[in-house]
């Protein structure tokens, strides 16, 4: 016996059918999941983030899904501004053009006038595109006192072979405006700063900030602005690969345009070697950065269950068209420990080279080149984070979260560039974090 | 006994044989991509979900982003901040 | 329903726990007492007991009528709520009493929707036919019972009645519900158990119900277009589907197909077990 109708007819025909006795589709009983998530970043006496996070995953039907998200980031202390340790005080005027900062001799100079705080807040939805297809549209922005960021993103994922393998691609393009405070400064301009002499304890900062664009705003108002334009493109397979194991393998494109240029980090212009005092400060530029950058990635990540316990592993290649190269290996092992609890050790490790135009220091006299960047993030460097997560599933499905975290970040303290008094100077600081989350999920 | 078991049984086995041959568990899928549905028992758990906890990951991203010079991979390049 | 049914809720607080069992149980007798066609004052008796004559059905069975409706045209008649007449001539008891060819053939002339007048709601069946509604109203209580358990708590749910069963989502713990399968309990090469988070699973075929002549195994499914047993047809056969009622009706159809029901589940994809 055979049936009359081919058999996808007749499975779409019975779905149909049930849906009509059934009434609607049964929509699944938790509506909306949220995880709300508070985060205290310290670098000890430097800078310390607050950053609380709510993110919401409502499910409209059984396809359907919004998510959406907000962001406030408090950010407090100090800030490496880029110059060299020197064996000499420094004094530097802050962004706002008139207070200025003293920094003993063999102390990282910090700018401590950073105050902001950040409003983010995101917005998805996944909509079906057929049985098999979904698209996902995504809206994200971004506002802080001296930069704004509006983004937009689409991904199309269709799953195969009995959808043990997905597939997907995606484009996203966000528009970003700089206004920095005190105006933006010009590449290379000097700083108004001065050196002081051991003795001349008493030295103030020079006035005026010039070598910045002045804007007509009063003190600590951005003033002028900047565009950054972002385009990414990626493209990404899941694959189910047996029972308990699954891996990601994503490439990415990414293309920035514009101001890419930090405005707040200077670069210190030292003695030429060969003159009395070599490698000492005599001035700061702000640092000039090319305005386009091309970053590819590689990230491939796995998931494997061993009975209750989960092990995540993941790799990121990342090179640009700056010169920087890197790897990121991360490692998670959830550990279940009793019926309601799960221990997750964390660790991270990422190494990075440098970007063509890193230096640490300009010299006194010699032409100045095309770009150049003292900012640390762009130099070589190292960084391991370790951390452990607690987490704790309670009543109703409600689930605690809390998880500790060190990381710690280190490069060349006596590259083999340095010269004169630079060569006793650690030329870069160790940089370390102590990063506490809590995190609360529910559903309602 | 019956035809739709004795299929994924077999893979079973072939899959089992590749654990112990291959060197690392990634590669044990070499032998036999996916399962059936009725084999997600693991796979369905909300842990072993890429991406399961947007949260942790939207914040190691921000911090990543604010401290190094790489950004993005698993998603998109992240961003939409003054900290880099 | 006469089988065991029963609803697992994992909640700590029993009071809430047993107010919904509660609501959830009542929901099931009301369908049973609605639809079964052994009790005088089922909706099903009603029909069975119209003689002919047009009845105006209420919503919920109207549905019920489309969905048998909808199926028989989907399986080409091989699915019919009018089959049940056939009960007369055969009884599977496991003895040799395979009816005469004469007396299934007088039969005929009650199965068959197509002679049904149905128009929702008003309904006209013939004199002489009868329906039975037993072969989708059990799976149709469980994906209402679990519907009705969804909308009184966010808890997991399973709701299981005699091997027909739904679940609401994961365990608490976010672990599977783990089911044994009693129908397969003696089945070599399956799985006695498995692990379900989602969806529902539906057995149809009865194991211990048939007839044996002359070395002839008479399987208790019924073609309700020959009046005849199915030729090869798998003693049972599980299906786990999004909701129960598919599921169930899956079941069915591939029982219906025969030597071919494996290939059969295959092409609609379905994770499904055949015990033969």
């Amino acid at each position: 016996m055979q049936l009359s109708r081919s058999s996808s007819e007749l499975r779409s025909g019975l779905a149909a059918a049930t849906v009509a006795l059934l009434g609607a589709a049964p929509a699944p009983a938790r509506a909306t999941e949220a995880t709300s998530s508070a985060l205290l970043y310290t670098e000890p006496n430097r800078v310390t983030a607050f950053e609380t996070r709510a993110d919401f995953t409502r499910q409209l039907s059984r396809e359907r899904v919004l998510r959406y998200s907000f962001t406030l980031d408090a950010l407090t202390g100090a800030s490496p501004n880029g110059a060299l340790r020197a064996g000499v005080p420094q004094t530097f005027t802050g962004p706002s053009g008139t207070a200025s900062y003293r920094v003993a001799p063999g102390q990282t100079p910090l700018d401590d006038s950073f105050h902001d705080t950040r409003y983010a807040g995101s917005l998805s939805v996944d909509l079906p595109v057929g049985r098999l297809t979904t698209s996902t549209l995504g809206l994200n922005l971004s506002t802080e006192r001296d930069y704004f960021s509006a983004g937009v993103s689409a991904r199309l994922a269709r799953d195969l072979f009995r959808r043990n393998t997905t597939i997907a691609i995606g484009v996203s393009g966000s528009a970003d405006l700089v206004r920095p405070f005190g105006g933006t400064p010009d590449p290379f301009g000097l700083v108004s700063a001065t050196v002081s002499e051991p003795e001349d304890v008493t030295s103030t900062g020079a006035s005026g900030g010039f070598g910045r664009d002045e804007g007509e705003g009063g003190e600590g108002v951005p003033q002028g602005s900047e565009g950054k334009q972002v385009a990414d493109a990626l493209f990404g397979i899941t694959q189910v690969l047996n029972r308990s194991t699954i891996l990601q393998l994503n490439y990415s494109v990414s293309r920035a345009t514009g101001y890419l240029t930090d405005p707040y980090k200077l670069i210190t212009v030292a003695a030429a070697p060969g003159t009395v005092n070599a490698g000492d400060p005599l001035d700061y530029r702000y640092e000039s950065r090319p305005d386009t950058r091309f970053k590819q990635s590689l990230y491939a990540e796995s998931k494997h269950s061993f009975g209750r316990d989960v092990l995540d592993v993941s790799y990121r290649r990342m090179w640009d068209d700056w010169g920087i190269r890197s790897h990121t290996f991360e490692g998670r092992y959830r550990l279940e420990v009793g019926e309601h609890t799960a221990l997750e050790p964390q660790l991270r490790w990422y190494t990075q080279t440098a970007a063509d135009f890193y230096r640490h220091s300009l010299i006194d006299g010699e032409p100045l080149p095309s770009f150049a960047s003292a900012d640390t993030r762009l130099g070589a460097f190292d960084a391991w984070t370790g951390a452990l997560k607690y987490s704790r599933r309670l009543y109703s499905g409600h689930e605690l979260g809390v998880r500790v975290g060190y990381y710690v970040q280190s490069g060349d303290s006596s590259p083999p560039d340095a010269f004169g008094s630079q060569v006793s100077q650690d030329l870069f600081p160790r940089v370390t974090a102590v990063v506490t989350q809590v995190s609360y999920s529910f559903a309602f | 006994m019956s035809a739709p078991r004795s299929r994924p049984r077999a893979l079973g086995r072939i899959a089992l044989l590749a654990l112990l041959l291959c060197p690392a568990p990634v590669l044990s899928g070499c032998a036999t991509l996916g399962v059936e549905a009725w084999d997600r028992d693991q796979l369905a758990r909300p842990e072993m979900k890429l991406g399961a906890n947007a949260t942790e990951d939207a914040i190691d991203d921000h911090i990543y982003f604010s401290k190094e010079a790489s950004s993005g991979g698993r998603g998109f390049g992240g961003g939409g901040c003054g900290c880099n | 329903m006469a089988s065991p049914c029963e609803i697992l809720i994992e909640d700590r607080d029993s009071r809430r726990a047993s107010a919904l069992l509660e609501t959830v149980s009542r929901e099931a007798w009301r369908i049973e007492a609605k639809f079964s066609r052994y009790r005088e004052d089922s909706v099903v008796q009603r029909i069975n007991r119209s003689g002919g004559e047009p009845l105006e059905l209420d919503p919920e069975t109207a549905r019920l009528l489309d969905f048998a409706a909808r199926c028989h045209e989907l399986s080409g008649g091989a699915f019919d709520v009018t089959s049940g007449v056939l009960r007369r001539a055969w009884r599977f008891d496991g003895s040799d009493r395979v009816p005469d060819a004469a007396r299934v053939e007088e039969l005929l002339p009650l199965i068959g929707w197509h002679r049904v007048g149905w128009t929702s709601p008003r309904l006209v069946l013939p004199a002489g036919m009868e329906i039975d509604l037993g072969g989708v109203g059990k799976e149709y209580a469980v994906d209402r019972a679990l519907e009705l358990a969804r909308a009184g708590t966010r808890e997991p749910v399973l709701v299981n009645f005699g091997g027909d069963l739904a679940v609401s989502g994961a365990r608490r713990d976010g672990r599977p519900w783990r089911v044994g399968i009693e129908s397969l309990k003696h089945a070599e090469n399956a799985d006695r158990e498995l692990e379900l988070s989602s969806g529902a699973l539906a057995t149809s075929g009865d194991a211990n119900r048939f007839l044996l002549r002359n070395g002839v195994r008479y399987s208790h499914v019924l073609d309700p277009r020959t009046g005849w047993p199915v030729p090869d047809a798998p003693r049972s056969v599980t299906v786990l589907a999004g909701n129960c009622t598919e599921a169930g009706l899956l079941a069915t159809l591939a029982l219906l197909q025969g030597a071919g029901a494996e290939e059969f589940l295959r092409e609609q994809g379905v994770s499904s077990w055949c015990l033969r």
